[in-house]
């Protein structure tokens, strides 16, 4: 798998919807001022039409830069084609490998830090974050072993970029039995409201936290 | 493409994600009542997520088996083993099709006639709305006017069978130049809250009246 290099989606239903999703990012980044930027997978995509987003988030000033389906190549082939250019967010929020499936954990690592490397770059001055993977799955599976490697390996991965950390997301999502439950992951894959707010809570409390330092 | 034909997902992340939601589907058939059952492709798993469902559709005693990224020969594989077993609805809303890219209008307009077949022939006392296609891509697009041959034929391919009615989607999700606004599909292919509240308000309309025949 070419996790750590840039790959464009391929047209599959001959619409054009990725590239033209791409367009619209690059060009909110031009036109709009934003403090915070989202910046990922289908767990931002879903964020922007979220409840929490909508309460905690945007009197923050956000732009959501998330594609459902996107791997770590395609996410590097958007920010090397200007979604981060001619925008100086405060806070840079990133969630990305969660579907790069048939990836090893240390190929999306190794994914992880190109992409946290050219984000930051790019934008020197920013906080930058990258979310831990979320769970998958109803019961303990490969895949979920996959994520937890990344999960351990996320910290030391990002250590010698300096504007980057690494952030929790809420061990709660998955039960003690080991299940995630669908009130939180409706296709055990994707956040619900209940999920959103369970996950992103302690995204607000680190975003708000690097926006004002003094406090 | 085997669009007429049962097909099971293949557990491409290794996690069961698909499995496990179709079985969470069955079992919420057997210990739920619903008056209202929303099955299908990505319109109705986000439809669950959204505003205007929980303000106009919860109420009513709804269902949502939706999954992300089903073609019809998926939702054929889900509805022959279980989805529609032990439920009694009232009125059943079938949106399926949208994703089923690389097929023709004929294949897909089979393939929706089977499922309604099926669906008829499992609840022949239930007042069943088969969702025209929703447009998708940015501007005009080949997928688009295959969606549009879908919609033109739906009538006459749904009209043998007594119980079962297409139902339009809003028109003016398109804009008089062709093009669909992000603000109404996000990612130019998944309704935002606007978009689902101007498409589903319709929807809402046919339900109530299906429920209310009377009135
Ligand atoms: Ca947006």
């Amino acid at each position: 798998m070419d996790d750590a290099k840039p790959v464009a989606r391929t047209n599959k239903f001959g619409d054009n919807r990725w590239i033209d999703l791409h367009e619209l990012f690059v060009a909110e980044a031009k036109d709009k001022e934003a403090d915070v930027l989202f910046i990922g997978d289908d767990h931002i995509a879903l964020l922007e039409q979220s409840e929490i987003f909508k309460e905690l988030f945007a009197p923050l000033h956000c732009l959501c830069f998330g594609a459902l389906g996107d791997r770590t190549s395609n996410l590097l082939w958007r920010i090397e084609n200007g979604e981060l250019d001619n925008i100086t967010p405060k806070v840079i929020v990133v969630s990305i490998g969660g579907f790069n499936y048939g990836s090893s954990s240390a190929e999306i690592l190794s994914a992880i830090h190109t992409i946290a490397q050219l984000i930051s770059a790019k934008q020197p001055s920013a906080n930058i974050f990258v979310m831990k993977l979320l769970p998958c799955g109803k019961m303990p599976n490969p895949w979920r072993d996959t994520a937890r490697e990344v999960n351990d390996g996320l910290e030391a991965t990002l250590s010698t970029i300096s504007n980057v950390k690494a952030i929790d997301s809420d061990p709660s999502l998955v039960g003690s039995d080991g299940s995630v439950d669908h009130h939180d992951m409706f296709d055990f894959a994707h956040l619900t409201q209940l999920g959103y707010r369970k996950t992103f809570e302690m995204v607000h409390v680190a975003v708000t936290g690097a926006l004002n330092p003094e406090q």
